[in-house]
């Protein structure tokens, strides 16, 4: 998948770029509106990362611009503001997410996905990792062929573990991304949950499947078991 | 008091207390006016009389005759006359007795020589020696014999009064206006009565109080009609100024429009209009301006430690110091997000995502999390089910965090309690969270809401937690037009009450 990154900040430009390569993505960089419109006209991307505040033209009219003439593709506004005009003027221009700042590059690519996914109709509903199936869009989760029962917040630690196998994320990021609290990091509620579906996974069969890195936080295993 | 307060109604009281005063005092002067010429009416009678009297060509003067002609020519007249060197004095049959016509006399300038001994003769001390003659005699006027008066009392060394002429003094009493007169020789005293003018005055104060209630009730109504009147320019004054705020600030009341006396009225509201704007769009500028200018770096740092982590060892120390480090960025993430949510609210522009939200479902999930958080804590809830609110859910869901995880941080060790309670009222919904532990004192009752305020100072580092929570929730609150306030806080427990309003926004469906 070929992806435009428009951004002013170099290193955010930069960490973006990094991270959406490690996960197999070409990517292009702009730092400005105009090269960035320029760039999204003439050359054809799967999607869009664009920031708002851009200088030479604002990320909210390089989108009505593409739209005007018809270009479809998807595009994930970045922005540092939080107010909900923002959000609701970018939706109403076109866009198909909006990413508030600071954000995890994991949240970005699943951003990524999901609207690659509906522009292409259909993919990835289906995750696998450890020998655990998890469909996103019947919300079943399988180890072979037995059925694993997960209340929705399980369901959703889950799927976010399942999103990365193999890679780690910390407690603060499943707190922020699984309860949305953008408040008082009680990461312990992480672990008790985790516990939980470790538990459900593991009378299913799927033992060991979620590793806690010490110190750090979880991951999913990446490969099934021997 | 409250009636007072009415603009309309005081001008209504003032006019007709002005109509009131001036109807008054017009009276007065009318009254005080008609009162003298009448007097001066009587006065110019009495001096005819005297003069009727003096012009008598007999001496000494027949008295009674006197007093009959007197009596003919105006009914009620009565007559005192002492008749020098004769110590004898007349008394008309109906002079009044608590009349002492020698106090009369007496301010009528009479030598004082004299003066002393016609003080001797009080009307008390005449022998009523003509009391039959009076019952026969006085009214009929057809009977030859002359009207007699109460009788010829003897007058013991009754001097020659000293010729003092034209002398006269004036008394009233209720019936009849007296005055003394002499030519020297002659010392008389005529009463004649005012019953007339004293009707005639009573009859016009009569008229002035019948007039007073009507005059005080049309002023009144005038007095209303007008301020009324009035004061429609300045309902439309106030009707434009509505449209205006809730338009927005940029709106202008237009000045041409309204009348003279209210221009500078509405020049000085779009003045202050017009920095109000300017301050809202730099605090706008500002709100906007601190959350890029802190979010970027805040950005950069966790993107980068995010990175960092993903690459580092797996469990290796620098992983887990990243990790530590990622969680101090998304504590001062908080931060920043509660202190811009702070700044944006006191720059009244706190805007809200409003949608429906199933608030039962989102404060079960929250409650739920808490239990686990502190199972040595006894839980209580009490929500109704199916409570739907159209709001923020971020920002209420928010609000309910904090009010359960502060009941949890600041509740005892062992053997503390929650008690959460989520009722649906009428055009309300009431969440009411209540937790043993240590009270709040009376006076931080409010303190507690105060931005980086803690409670127990002493024990700040112990608890998590930035000082701002509580703040941030009242303010959500507001922005959805209902409140946070601490309810209760003893001994027996501490609860906080959230209200918010139930509107129905069936677009948000």
């Amino acid at each position: 998948m070929k992806i435009l990154v428009v951004e002013d900040e170099t290193r955010i430009a930069g960490f973006i770029r990094n991270g959406l390569l490690e996960k197999g993505f070409a990517v292009d960089v702009c730092d400005n509106g105009v090269d960035g419109l320029h760039q999204a006209t003439t050359c054809s991307y799967d999607a869009l990362v664009l920031d708002i505040m851009l200088p030479g033209r604002d990320g909210i009219s390089v989108l009505r611009e593409l739209r005007r003439a018809g270009n479809n593709v998807p595009v994930i506004l970045l922005t540092a503001r939080d107010g909900v005009q923002d959000r609701v003027e970018g939706l109403n221009e076109g866009a198909d997410d909006y990413v508030p700042k600071p954000f995890y590059m994991d949240e970005l690519v699943a951003r990524l996905h999901a609207v690659a996914r509906r522009n292409a109709g259909g993919g990835l509903s289906v995750l696998a990792a450890g020998g655990v199936v998890l469909n996103r869009l019947t919300r079943d989760v399988a180890v072979g062929e037995k059925k694993v029962a997960l209340t929705a917040r399980e369901f959703n630690l889950l799927e976010y573990l399942m999103r990365s196998p193999g890679s780690v994320v910390t407690r603060t990021q499943i707190l922020e991304k699984v309860w949305e609290y953008h408040f008082d990091p009680q990461t312990n509620i992480v672990d008790v949950y985790v516990q939980r579906v470790r538990a459900r996974l593991a009378e299913a069969g799927a033992k060991d499947v979620i590793e806690t890195v010490r110190g750090v936080g979880y991951r999913m295993r990446a490969d099934g078991p021997a | 008091m409250n009636m007072v307060r009415s603009f309309r109604l005081r001008v209504a009281l003032l006019s007709s207390a002005a109509t009131v005063a001036v109807l008054l005092l017009f009276s007065a002067f009318v009254h005080e006016r008609l009162r003298k010429g009448t007097q001066h009416d009587v006065d110019a009678k009495l001096d005819a009389h005297a003069r009727l009297v003096l012009a008598q060509p007999t001496r000494p003067i027949v008295w009674h005759e006197v007093d009959r002609r007197l009596g003919e020519q105006e009914p009620g007249t009565v007559v005192f006359a002492w008749m020098s060197g004769m110590g004898h004095a007349y008394v008309s049959a109906d002079w009044p007795e608590a009349v002492d016509p020698s106090r009369i006399a007496v301010a009528a300038g009479i030598p004082r020589d004299w003066r002393d001994r016609v003080m001797d003769v009080h009307p008390d001390h005449l022998p009523r020696s003509g009391g039959r003659e009076r019952r026969g005699a006085p009214d009929d006027g057809m009977g030859p014999s002359p009207r007699p008066g109460r009788g010829v009392v003897e007058l013991e060394n009754m001097p020659d009064a000293e010729r003092v002429p034209g002398l006269r003094s004036m008394e009233d009493d209720d019936l009849r206006r007296y005055g003394a007169f002499t030519d020297g020789e002659t010392t008389f005293v005529i009463g004649t009565p005012t019953a007339q003018v004293a009707r005639s005055l009573a009859a016009f104060r009569g008229a002035v109080a019948f007039a007073l209630g009507p005059a005080f009730a049309l002023a009144f109504a005038a007095g209303f009609i007008v301020a009324g009147r009035s004061l429609r320019s300045v309902g439309r004054l106030t009707d434009a100024v509505e449209r205006v705020t809730a338009t927005g600030l940029d709106r202008r009341v237009d000045a041409e429009q309204a009348e003279r006396e209210f221009r500078r009225l509405v020049e000085a509201f779009n003045g202050m209009l017009g920095r109000l704007e300017r301050s809202f769009q730099e605090s706008r500028r500002f709100t906007d301006n601190a959350a890029h200018e802190m979010r970027t770096p805040l950005t950069i740092l966790q993107g980068k430690l995010d990175e960092a982590i993903r690459l580092a060892y797996p469990g290796s120390p620098q992983q887990q110091m990243f990790t530590d480090l990622l969680d101090e960025v998304a504590r001062l993430k908080g931060i920043v997000d509660r202190l811009l949510l702070l700044a944006r609210s006191d720059a009244g522009r706190l805007d809200l995502y409003r949608e429906r939200v199933d608030v039962s479902a989102l404060l079960e999930s929250i409650a739920e999390d808490c239990t686990m958080l502190a199972p040595h804590l006894r839980f209580d809830a009490k929500v109704a089910r199916g409570v739907h609110l159209v709001c923020d859910r971020a920002l209420v869901a928010q609000v309910f965090h904090n009010l359960l995880s502060n009941a949890i941080k600041y509740n005892r060790r062992e053997e503390g309690f929650v008690r959460v309670e989520l009722r649906s009222e009428a055009g309300h919904v009431e969440l009411r969270v209540a937790n043993s532990g240590r009270p709040i004192k009376p006076a931080d009752a409010e303190r507690v809401f105060e931005r980086f305020y803690r409670a127990d100072q002493s024990h700040s580092r112990a608890i998590e937690g930035t000082g701002l929570g509580l703040s941030v929730a009242r303010e959500i609150a507001r922005a959805h037009g209902g409140d946070l306030v601490l309810e209760r806080s003893d001994e027996q427990e501490t609860a906080f009450a959230l209200r918010l309003p139930a509107t129905d926004d069936p677009k948000a469906e």
